[in-house]
């Protein structure tokens, strides 16, 4: 049995252009639609290699991406910005790191602790995987 | 005899697919598949639009999607997704942060509208919400009459999550809808989902201290008559009930069957009066005495029968909520999938069944898109 095919995004329907997901982001006053850290200036120059698991390749850069970023949140609203689909796969619509995806700064994994908070000042690579669970 | 092509839409733990035979449910062929790895809680046909079906894709790592096929499933693309509407009351059910955004955690059940709205479709979604689309999934409006209903910081999640799993529009009236959320209940709509009635009197609730009340019943399928849009059979954490009052009072009909425990009903269109469950073992959620068995309610003698033949397929099955479907030809298909992956079917009416020759992820849902809806 063959799987059937997904069609590619370009022929996806919908918001993909203004990475418009849900009525809350459409209409009214939308507090889910999260946003960034308004406060942080982004260090000039900290221009960091992110590497995405190979499903969320799917929906973003098809090998390593350069973005300039402070924090993992700065990070991914420059990631969602340059590739809509990956809106709401890392993060929910609270803004919160889905339960079983684990960024990794450096190396070292920041999911279970600062989360999308994490500073990458002075980071050079990150990691956003799924974490190991299923069955 | 019956023409056309009958196809049985299996929502898996791994994914989609699509089983397709002829009218006299004697050939199938399983195919095409999709949403290799995802959870796929509902896969629906769309009547209203010959070829449209719409998937419930939850994903574990990356989320809920709705996903649509033009082609019978041969190919898929994501619609929107809605997303946690915005909070207006301050307490909702499980709670950790008061007033925060509850992230919707899973998609349950997607409803064609009525006929009359061509272009609306209903979603049932976890944490107990309801959506409406007037644009065939391009947006969805949050409907707030439920969803912000002034009992729910009283209500609870069910093991499987606090889904909103029942979505049942009246074929007289768009107007008049029905639903089923887990560990809560059922309410009904008069008014195109501005306001809702809790309709679970009669329903008992074993699991609960005190008097019953009016909410906090664990409904876990409804269905209604073919011809009689006024009459429902319910499957319930607390038993086997039929309303024929638009669901204002329930009687409990599985007592004589011992433990009427059990996930899911359908009732055909071509045999209206009838009503098939799947009881399971209210401690073991599988089927008991070490068979499979499909129970048939007969609502004009108010009888039971068993229909599989005891031991013709021994073991003990799991059946979910969407786990049973009922195709419209004459006699009614009766398709079964089970949670171990098996999906069982009978192309007369409970007289003779057949497990299909092919073991699929564990199933979640069973539907069918029937000959007419081509």
């Amino acid at each position: 049995m063959r799987p059937a095919a997904v069609e590619p995004p370009s022929r996806r329907e919908g918001s993909e252009g203004s990475a418009l997901r849900s009525l809350g982001a459409l209409r009214g006053p939308g507090p889910v639609a999260f946003k960034s850290s308004p406060f942080v200036t982004v260090p000039p120059g900290a221009m960091l290699e992110v590497h995405l698991d190979s499903w969320l390749r799917r929906f973003g850069p098809p090998s390593s991406e350069r973005v300039e970023a402070a924090t993992v949140a700065q990070l991914l609203d420059a990631l969602e910005g340059r590739y809509p689909r990956l809106r709401y796969r890392i993060r929910d619509e609270t803004g919160r790191l889905r339960p079983y995806v684990r960024v990794f700064v450096d190396g070292e994994d920041v999911s279970g602790t600062t989360g999308v908070d994490a500073s990458l000042v002075g980071a050079r690579s990150i990691d956003i995987l799924h974490s190991i669970a299923g069955g | 005899m019956a023409k056309g092509t009958v196809r049985i839409l299996v929502g898996t733990r791994k994914g989609t697919y699509v089983v397709v035979g002829d009218a006299q449910r004697k050939r199938w062929k399983i195919g095409p598949a999709a949403h290799e790895g995802n959870e796929v809680y509902h896969v629906v046909a769309d009547p209203r639009h010959p070829g449209v079906l719409y998937a419930a894709v939850n994903n574990t790592f990356w989320g809920p999607e709705v996903q649509r096929s033009r082609n019978w499933g041969r190919t898929w693309q994501e619609v929107t997704t809605p997303l946690a509407p915005p909070r207006k009351t301050r307490k909702w059910e499980g709670d950790k942060e008061p007033g925060k955004t509850i992230p919707v955690a899973n998609l349950w059940h997607i409803e064609p509208g009525h006929p009359s709205e061509p272009n609306t479709i209903y979603l049932g979604a976890d944490p107990h919400l309801l959506f409406r689309s007037p644009d065939l999934g391009k947006t969805w409006e949050p409907i707030d009459a439920i969803n912000e209903h002034p009992d729910r910081a009283k209500w609870s999640p069910g093991a499987g999550g606090a889904c909103l799993h029942t979505i049942l529009i009246d074929p007289r009236d768009a107007r008049r809808m029905y639903i089923g959320l887990s560990a809560v209940g059922t309410f009904r709509t008069e008014d195109g989902g501005a306001s809702w009635k809790p309709t679970n009197k009669g329903v008992r609730t074993p699991f609960l201290p005190g008097p019953t009340p009016e909410t906090g019943q664990c409904v876990h399928h409804v269905t209604a008559d073919a011809a009689d849009p006024d009459t429902f059979y319910r499957q319930d954490h607390g038993g086997m009930y039929v309303s024929h009052d638009r669901m204002d009072h329930w009687t409990r009909i599985g007592k004589p069957l011992g433990d009427d425990f059990g996930f899911c009903v359908s009732s055909p269109a071509s045999d209206p009066g009838t009503a098939y469950f799947v009881r399971l073992s209210g401690m073991a959620r599988v089927t008991p005495e070490g068979y499979f068995q499909v129970e048939q309610w007969n609502d004009r003698t108010r009888s039971w029968r068993r229909l599989v033949r005891p031991r013709a397929f021994p073991g003990h099955y799991g059946v979910q909520r969407e786990g049973i479907a009922t195709d419209n030809l004459r006699p009614a298909g009766i398709y079964v999938g089970t949670t171990t992956g098996q999906l069982f079917v009978s192309p007369n009416a409970g007289k003779s069944w057949q497990l299909l020759p092919y073991q699929f992820p564990g199933i979640h849902s069973v539907s069918v898109a029937n000959p007419a809806a081509e």
